[in-house]
């Protein structure tokens, strides 16, 4: 019962849909693996992920994490000891930079050259003619708020304007339209408030003419509020990968009854109907835990429907529930967690990078939930559940029940179903044909969705 | 903030027609002349200047015979592509060179084009030296005719011999550059050299076991001082010594753009 889960995850398999899915567009960056040694010192740890067109990343970590130097193997600017980094679905990364702009850790530019010069002379590397270069190098002065300053030697400038300098810099790589892919790092490093909302109005935009872009930083805040998907790195391992707006989830855990396994492929078919982010891990082998996460909040139509359906779903299908937990997570508690190590890996030495990490699965269509770590139970985790300010249902074991305990989300009122068939009769049907014909008749507006 | 800081900073604009970059666009030429401007936009042309200066004011004061003139020439302009291309490629080799190579420059082309600004800068040192000798021993300055032996033919010939000095130094730099190799190679790259200037007297080299075999390494680096004799008296020994001059600096170049390609980049 393996779902398409987060190819991030080591050893989680995707599903292979049945129908031969269309032509799709690679990913703007895909990074597959990606190590990187200096000295014999892991900088980075078979780190992968993908970043599609449109998106705005966010890469975090505490220093020395190897955020800046995923962005230079990323440019080219590095080898990697091991793995795959493509752009544009092409490995000739030099020619990938075409269509990128990179705002550098330290915005530091040859200072002997005012703004306007630098720019130009950045805008001719691009190919343009002297015309175009002088006419992007004024647009960009503009984007980066230095008119006036375009006429002063750079080594005049102040942090904050070199910071603009760079950002406009990058911003024009592209000619006048910004570049498909924006590598950032740290952009707004060294800015005032206002400078830092205006480099989230630039990057906004940005996103709105179709750039994509990969964005380093601390400030969590502003991550949090343009970023649409976050990676966060500690000690050059990818320990979190996790969509943002959607970080309220319903986790579900259950242990399966006699001939649960028999009907798991409907269920886990159901339960992929309800919603395109639900997510479903473990329940392969027999006696192996099933957890199964449901996106919930105020952004989700139907979520208390959603919910109950799928509580109904898994009783229904012989299924033990033994935990329903609501997480609301903000992306501080997120890092926090990511950042820190666990109990796990404290008391466990690491082997292949991966022990002890915080497990963070995604469904190809919309990632974003967290995942116990593998056979990991719902009570094994209770320190991390705390910090998560899980609001926690009855997790007693039930068989069949209709509601696990208190909730700070009433319920809707359960249909009423028949007891669940254990052992079926002469004359009837297989199981999994009655359980899915039933299913489907009970709950057709899930379905539907 | 600064003041500028009170201009807001403004989404990119699209209202005006498309202006598209190219791909795989000519960077080379762009390269050479930035580097060239940043460069003169720097203190160092005037510590170039100073050592012309001091150069004509040590080795010319008396004389300026053809020998004399492209001895001291060779010698000089070599020091200053030495010293233009280990500022260029200094200067390459900080933080500010990532914004560049994040375009679409190859290191391997950024590479050269450093290469050729450090000779032109030493080129350029050569012209303005003979430009003073010229007007030292002008008949404005010493009242007497020109130099007999300062023609344009004999100008141009000598000048050969030095202009590939000047290429063979700048190649020399590059490879002990960190911007093109790494410390082992150009650990490996120095002890090469010092061997090879040791082994045309290995008395003085200071184990006393390998000196036998310091004996048989042949004067690989004889053409280098061998090829300024072409400057006077262009023998066929002179012309082999510069052609193999040539072939060093060829040699050299070649390896730079090559370990230039794959090197990593760390930059402070």
């Amino acid at each position: 019962m393996q779902t398409a889960i987060n190819p991030s995850s080591e050893g989680v398999e995707a599903n292979t849909p049945a129908v031969a899915p269309a032509p799709v567009e690679p990913p703007v960056v895909q990074v597959e693996r990606l190590s990187k040694q200096f000295r014999g010192v892991g900088a980075l740890r078979n780190v992968s992920f993908d970043i599609g067109r449109g998106e705005i990343f966010g890469l975090l970590g505490p220093n020395g994490a190897g955020k800046s130097t995923l962005l230079k193997l990323l440019l080219g600017f590095l080898n990697p000891d091991g793995g795959t980094v493509r752009l544009f679905g092409s490995s000739d990364l030099t020619a990938s930079h075409a269509r990128i702009g990179y705002l550098p850790e330290q915005p530091r530019y040859h200072s002997n050259f005012t703004g306007r010069e630098y720019l130009e002379f950045q805008s001719r590397l691009a190919g343009l003619s002297g015309r175009d270069a002088k006419t992007v190098a004024a647009r960009a002065l503009k984007t980066g708020g230095l008119e006036d300053a375009g006429r002063r030697r750079i080594r005049t400038y102040s942090k904050g304007m070199r910071q603009r300098l760079g950002l406009a810099v990058a911003v024009s790589a592209g000619g006048d339209t910004p570049p498909e892919l924006l590598i950032l790092d740290e952009p707004a490093s060294g800015l005032a408030p206002e400078g830092q909302a205006a480099i989230r109005e630039v990057l906004l935009e940005c996103r709105k003419q179709g750039s994509t872009i990969l964005l380093c930083s601390h400030q969590l805040t502003e991550v949090e509020r343009i970023c649409s998907q976050v990676g966060i790195l500690r000690a050059g391992r990818l320990v979190a990968l996790t969509a943002l707006h959607d970080e309220s989830r319903v986790m579900i855990t259950a242990t399966p009854r006699p001939r649960a396994m028999e009907l798991a492929p409907h269920l886990v078919e159901y339960l992929e109907h309800l919603h395109p982010s639900v997510a479903i891990k473990g329940g392969v082998q027999p006696e192996e835990p099933l957890y199964v996460s449901l996106p919930t909040g105020p952004s989700v139509a139907h979520s208390a429907a959603l919910k109950a359906a799928a509580i109904r779903a898994i009783v229904d299908a012989l299924w033990d529930i033994t935990a329903v937990r609501v997480e609301h997570r903000d992306l501080e508690s997120i890092y926090l967690q990511a950042v820190r190590p666990s109990t796990k890996e404290a008391g466990k030495p690491d082997q292949n990078g991966k022990a002890g990490d915080v497990q963070v699965a995604m469904t190809g269509k919309t990632p974003g939930q967290a995942m116990p770590a593998d056979g990991a139970g719902a009570g094994e985790n209770s320190s991390q559940d705390a910090e998560r300010e899980t609001a926690v249902y009855a997790a007693a074991p039930t068989t069949g029940a209709e509601s696990n305990g208190p909730s700070t989300e009433p319920l809707p009122p359960l249909p009423t179903r028949a007891a669940p068939q254990t052992q079926p009769q002469p004359d009837e049907a297989p199981l999994e044909e009655r359980w899915a014909s039933e299913l489907g008749r009970r709950y057709p507006e899930q379905e539907e969705r | 903030m600064e003041a500028t800081a009170q201009q807001p900073v403004a989404p990119p604009q699209t209202s005006a027609p498309a202006i598209q970059a190219r791909r795989n666009p000519p960077v080379f030429g762009q390269l050479v002349r930035f580097t060239l401007r940043d460069y003169w936009r720097t203190a160092w042309p005037f510590l170039n200047l100073a050592i012309l200066v001091a150069v004509h004011s040590l080795f010319f004061k008396y004389q300026s015979g053809q020998g004399h003139f492209f001895a001291v020439e060779y010698a000089a302009t070599a020091g200053l592509a030495l010293l233009s291309t280990a500022v260029v490629f200094a200067r390459a080799g900080r933080a500010e060179s990532y914004a560049i190579l994040a375009r679409q420059v190859p290191h391997a082309v950024y590479t050269g084009a450093l290469m050729l600004s450090g000779w032109i800068i030493a080129g350029v040192g050569y012209l303005l030296s003979t430009l003073f000798d010229v007007l030292y021993f002008s008949r404005w300055i010493t009242g007497q005719a020109p130099l007999e032996w300062r023609t344009p033919t004999n100008y141009l010939m000598g000048s050969i011999p030095v202009l590939v000095a000047a290429a063979f130094v700048v190649c020399l730099t590059a490879l002990l550059s960190s911007f093109v190799t790494t410390s082992a190679v150009r650990l490996g790259i120095m002890a090469t050299i010092a061997v090879l200037v040791m082994s045309f007297d290995s008395r003085n080299f200071p184990v006393d076991i390998l000196r036998p075999y310091l004996q048989l390494v042949p004067p690989v680096l004889a053409p280098v001082a061998g090829a300024l004799k072409f400057a006077t008296e262009p023998d066929n020994i002179a012309v082999v010594s510069l052609g193999l001059l040539a072939g060093y600096t060829f040699l050299m170049a070649a390896a730079a753009i090559v370990m230039s390609s794959n090197r990593e980049l760390i930059l402070e």
